[in-house]
């Protein structure tokens, strides 16, 4: 069976690395990054990937514009969006949901928490 | 476990993350970006300053979020915490009642020995949780004890000849 393959975003690479060694260890799935929401929605089109997993502030693009963008996309407008941000308020969680993301979860991520979720959309 | 341990099957991802992080810092530069990023993706904190005290100064090398007028030198902080810290140890400060945070966030006071040496070269100074970070655990604290142990030398040593 084909891993599942998730597109991680962050420009933070400590974010990035965190992310990767919480799936590594607990998960099966297969990991691709881009470090800002322009090589995210690049990346998107040439991987595929079954999930993408996105920091909100990020330079160049931020991630509510590359979540728009994605929902625009034919190839990518299906795709689960989890944005994964240090800006919990309200107003960033509304704004989140209105451009398009399936689920918003704030850093410091809970790496079961985080497992847990992505299982809810891609399985074992 | 402590900070420094070995890394294990058991160990806080953070930890690992963070070391890893700090290792593979290129410069002096990189190693305050790999800072910042720790303390605010990993620690959820959004108010640092790094203070040197060479000298004596205690003045604000670098921050990120922070007040810099009114923090602008370790003399804004508490003598007694300070003191201690000079001595290497790690002084957090939780004050959990009301009025005392900014838009709502937790306050808090985290003073890190940053050590060269067995010698306190520097202090960072942490002041606000973000509003989803409800406070400081052990797992924290050790994630904190690693940047106290891992960051003096890539930062004061001879060969961290690159600015910030």
């Amino acid at each position: 069976m084909t891993a599942k393959k998730i597109l991680l975003v962050d420009d933070s690479k400590t974010a990035l690395m965190m992310e990767r060694a919480i799936l590594e260890k607990r998960t099966r799935y297969q990991c691709v990054t881009a470090s800002d929401g322009l090589e995210a929605v690049s990346k998107a089109s040439e991987e595929h990937p079954d999930l993408v997993l996105m920091d909100v502030v990020m330079p160049r693009m931020n991630g509510f514009e590359a979540c728009k963008k994605l929902r625009q996309l034919p190839e990518t407008r299906e795709v689960p969006i989890v944005l994964l941000t240090t800006r919990g308020e309200e107003t960033y969680v509304e704004a989140g949901f209105q451009c398009g993301c399936n689920d918003y979860l704030t850093k410091p991520v809970d790496g079961e928490e985080l497992v847990k979720l992505l299982r809810s959309y891609l399985g074992e | 476990m402590t900070a420094g341990a070995a890394i294990g099957k058991f160990e806080d991802p953070r930890l690992e993350t963070a070391r890893k992080r700090l290792r593979e810092s290129v410069d002096r530069a990189d190693t305050l970006e790999a800072i910042r990023e720790i303390v605010t993706n990993l620690l959820g904190c959004e108010e640092i300053g790094l203070f040197t005290v060479e000298r004596g100064s205690g003045g604000l090398l670098w921050s990120f979020g922070i007040d810099t007028q009114r923090h602008h030198t370790l003399d804004s902080f508490d003598e007694c915490a300070l003191h201690r810290v000079m001595q290497g140890e790690l002084h957090v400060a939780q004050v959990d009642h009301e009025g005392h945070g900014h838009h709502g966030n937790p306050p808090l006071r985290i003073f890190v020995p940053i050590r060269v040496h067995n010698r306190t070269v520097a202090v960072l100074v942490m002041l606000k949780l973000l509003p989803q970070k409800l406070g400081f655990d052990k797992a924290d604290i050790n994630l904190v004890k690693l940047l106290s142990d891992e960051t003096g030398g890539a930062l004061f040593e001879k060969s961290a000849n690159t600015n910030a």
